[in-house]
């Protein structure tokens, strides 16, 4: 599928540029992790489908911006940031390079990304409805991530996020 | 959505005509949703016109080809940027580049490693002075500082120096008459961009003009704070890429990146 950028991110750079400077909080990093976002939509185009493309290049800047934290060792400032660099933090794929496994993930190859997961819906306040409709999993496929999550030592309950 | 807020997601979804006609009839009830629409509706125009499409696919296919190059082993180097996107056969210089002379090919210059034909005059090291460059034109007599708008030929050597001006980061980086993008500071997009302090400092090469026609521009871009190389790689980029106004204009870059250049002109 041939992609026109200029029209994708005409429509959707705002968007993706407005997530990353939430969850980094930096204006450069931001507008990198913007970038990176349509460059991964690009480079995986043959494999992208026309639905609901809001959530995918949310999804994607979400894991990018992810990536850039986790290898940040900056101090949070805030709860939200607290629990965004914990969620970073965790190594869930030890075999294989993080953004090697999320792009397996969001190509439909495996499932859905667990730290997204928990970015949604402790970071962004959805119910575990709303995110299993966002990662196209069942909510309690949802609620086992999170639950394995928690296992591996994440006190995601624990953190205030206002 | 827990805590009776409708999450940022949903209201972009509702902006891009992404939700169901009922879940958005039911969102649009709500007044404190409908103000956040307006709300993104007005930042969006504000993000168009700071980004503007044009440059930001640019920058993105940019990105993607420079990647690809990258994952397939061509290590970042010297070359002029432009050159890397438009000659996939450039890595084939780098094994020569090692050595002490390396010659870019169709681009703007020839870079002598070593160190600078001259030492920083007294007079230059000046405390307080404001971030800029000093582009200096090697001379039997030894050096000329050079100004804007200066002539100079093929076959010039030219050494650049720079006053960090109290800014702690910064890049420098040249057009040239045929478009070629070079970043002589830092070294690559991966490495710091760390100002040293007080004083003049001399970049560790001297460079010998090519035969590019019209102009040779360099700029310094500073901060107090760091910034993306490739941003500014892609400002120049751009730029380059406009021959009515690539002599005069500025790199658009965020306001809070200080810039100044410095332009030579070509004589044959």
């Amino acid at each position: 599928m041939a992609i026109d950028v200029e029209a994708l991110y005409r429509k959707y750079g705002p968007m993706v540029l407005r997530r990353c400077r939430q969850l980094l909080q930096n204006e450069d990093k931001a507008l990198d992790a913007m970038q990176d976002t349509f460059v991964q939509v690009l480079r995986h185009a043959e494999r992208l489908t026309a639905e609901a493309p809001s959530s995918l290049l949310y999804r994607i800047a979400t894991n990018t911006c992810l990536n850039i934290l986790r290898g940040e060792k900056r101090k949070p400032v805030s709860g939200k940031e607290e629990l965004l660099m914990e969620i970073a933090s965790v190594d869930e794929h030890e075999e294989r390079s993080v953004t090697r496994a999320f792009l397996d993930e969001l190509f439909s190859r495996e499932k859905a990304s667990t730290r997204t997961i928990a970015v949604l819906h402790y970071v962004d306040r959805l119910t575990l409805e709303e995110t299993a409709a966002e990662v196209g999993l069942s909510v309690s496929g949802v609620r086992k991530r999170l639950r394995a999550l928690r296992k591996r030592g994440l006190a995601l309950e624990g953190v205030k996020t206002s | 959505m827990k805590d009776n807020e409708v999450p940022d997601l949903y209201i972009e979804k509702l902006l891009l005509d992404e939700l169901s006609q009922e879940m958005k009839e039911r969102l649009l009830e709500d007044p404190s949703v409908r103000r956040r629409l307006q709300e993104l509706k007005a930042e969006n125009r504000r993000i168009l016109e700071e980004y503007p499409p044009g440059q930001m696919a640019k920058a993105i296919r940019n990105r993607d080809s420079w990647g690809r190059q990258s994952q397939a082993g061509q290590a970042e180097s010297l070359l002029p940027r432009s050159a890397r996107a438009r000659r996939p056969g450039w890595s084939r210089l780098v094994p020569a580049a090692s050595f002490a002379l390396l010659v870019l090919v169709g681009g703007l210059l020839m870079v002598t490693r070593g160190p600078a034909f001259f030492a920083p005059q007294p007079d230059t090291r000046l405390k307080g002075a404001a971030a800029h460059l000093n582009v200096y034109m090697k001379t039997d007599a030894g050096a000329k500082l050079l100004e804007e708008g200066d002539r100079v030929s093929e076959g010039a050597t030219l050494q650049v120096g720079y006053i960090s001006g109290a800014r702690e980061y910064g890049v420098i980086v040249s057009i040239d008459g045929r478009g070629a993008v070079t970043l002589h500071f830092p070294l690559s997009a991966a490495t710091g961009q760390s100002l040293e302090g007080e004083g003049e400092v001399l970049l560790p090469f001297a460079y010998i003009l090519d035969d590019a026609p019209d102009f040779e521009r360099f700029f310094f871009v500073v901060s107090k704070r760091p910034f993306s190389v490739e941003r500014v790689l892609e400002a120049a980029e751009a730029l380059s890429e406009q021959a009515e106004t690539d002599k005069s204009q500025d790199l658009v870059l965020p306001r809070r990146l200080e810039q100044s250049s410095i332009l030579l002109l070509k004589v044959r």
